[in-house]
């Protein structure tokens, strides 16, 4: 018989984690579509100290049980992270779906990974008595394909705070709420005294991970605002360059590709707005 | 075993942990008033409240909820929260087939709950997770703003 496997705190969960061979089960609602009645989960559902969001000074500690109406209920959570998640799914699946659930699940479609990769996001990864933190951009490989050992648990998401000035997210999809996306696109940017401080954008639904494009942002960041705004046929033809789409069941990539392009350049002609 | 309370009644049982909440429900426990739909979470006919809050039962696996509380349509029915919806859902013409409206009412419910006065795009939101082939919708937000007014004060 399959034991119940749905422990109260952290440590009996990394024991089990480590003793069984277990599917670790946080929301349920990626894993329960094509669910196995016979599966042996390891439910982590139950463990308050994984449900906590914390102001940590240089960055916001995130438990890999926060819900993303818990999310979105958050005073400190960063308004482009809730923009993803705005329109990510109905309130009855934002109830018990996670923000480590959306992580480990790897989707290339996934909406939060995109603005968690602009942040330079790390995750604590624990196993009984250890722990490790690597980027996030390290630790997903494509769907369902993650950097988390038979033993370990992701714990914690860490979003260093940023400065930004300037936030950008659109997201693509067959209807307004709760679809699936066919492009994501999170941007974010610091604008100061005339200054591009920093540039950076992630597209979601284009490649297996979040596709940044440093080569890009090396190019803007630095620059005078009105140059880089003057600039912005070379950027996108850049852009052009480096995007790589393909067809995929939702759109083609000839339609992501020109969407992927008019939206940097919507973003470049937003920049700005609130230096003064 | 699965232990967990279900309208208010301690219930355990003897289904896998990895089974649906849905298929326990309706097969276990005989409450068939949460229906299956879609069953991949896009469609809220099975909707109920656990802890409160609407989640799909389709989506639950049984052993995430041992030890929590679990509100279906039959064991909403008594309360005057819901005959207020029920009037205002039947003075609306917000029911046709029904396959959707035990849902409905338990997403109108989980809206109210939270925002006492919606407006009509607070309730479209609120309702967004729910599919109807039958009304086109206008009706059951019609009912729903119904209900916050002739119900003001329950919620």
């Amino acid at each position: 018989m399959v034991a119940q496997n749905k422990p109260e705190t952290l440590a009996e969960a990394l024991r089990i984690r480590a003793a069984e061979h277990v599917v670790v089960y946080a929301g349920g609602t990626d894993i329960m579509v094509d669910h196995d009645p016979h599966a042996n989960f390891l439910f982590i559902n139950g463990i308050s100290s994984l449900k906590h969001i914390e102001d940590r000074g240089d960055h916001l500690l995130i438990g890999a049980g926060v819900t993303y109406a818990e999310l979105l209920r958050s005073d400190i959570v960063p308004e482009l992270l809730k923009r993803s998640i705005v329109e990510i799914a109905a309130p009855a699946l934002k109830n018990i779906a996670t923000l480590g659930g959306n992580i480990c699940n790897a989707s290339p479609l996934a909406d939060t990974p995109p603005v968690l990769s602009l942040y330079d996001t790390t995750l604590i990864l624990e196993k009984t008595g250890s722990m490790r933190e690597m980027r996030m951009d390290d630790f997903m490989l494509g769907l369902k394909n993650i950097d988390l050992k038979q033993d370990e648990l992701l714990t914690y998401i860490k979003i260093p705070k940023k400065d930004f000035t300037d936030i950008y997210y659109e997201k693509i999809a067959q209807r307004k709420a709760a679809s699936i996306s066919k492009i994501s696109f999170a941007a974010a940017a610091t604008v100061q005294a005339g200054l591009v401080r920093t540039f950076r954008f992630a597209f979601g639904s284009i490649s297996k991970t979040p596709l940044r494009l440093p080569e890009l942002e090396n190019m803007v960041e630095g620059r005078p605002l009105h140059e880089v705004k003057a600039d912005a046929d070379r950027i996108v033809a850049l852009a052009d360059e480096k995007i790589e789409t393909r067809d995929g069941k939702r759109s083609t990539g000839a339609y992501r590709k020109k969407v992927a392009l008019r939206m940097i350049r919507d973003f470049i002609g937003t920049l700005g707005q609130t230096d003064s | 075993m699965i232990t967990f309370t279900l309208n208010g009644t301690e219930v355990t049982s003897a289904m896998p942990p990895a089974s649906r909440l849905l298929d326990s429900l309706r097969e276990e426990f005989g409450l068939t008033g949460t229906k299956e739909g879609c069953g991949e979470g896009e469609c809220g006919a099975c909707a109920v409240l656990i802890d409160g809050l609407l989640v799909n039962a389709c989506l639950v696996a049984l052993g995430s909820i041992a030890g929590q509380s679990i509100v279906t349509i039959e064991g909403y029915r008594g309360t005057e929260r819901f005959r207020v919806l029920d009037e205002a859902y039947m003075k609306a013409g917000a029911v046709q087939c029904g396959i959707c409206t035990p849902g409905m009412i338990l997403a109108s419910e989980a809206l109210l709950s939270e925002n006492p006065n919606p407006s009509p795009e607070d309730v479209r939101i609120g309702l967004a997770g729910n599919l109807c082939r039958c009304t086109g919708y206008n009706m059951i937000v019609k009912a729903v703003l119904d209900a916050a007014r002739e119900g003001a004060g329950l919620w």
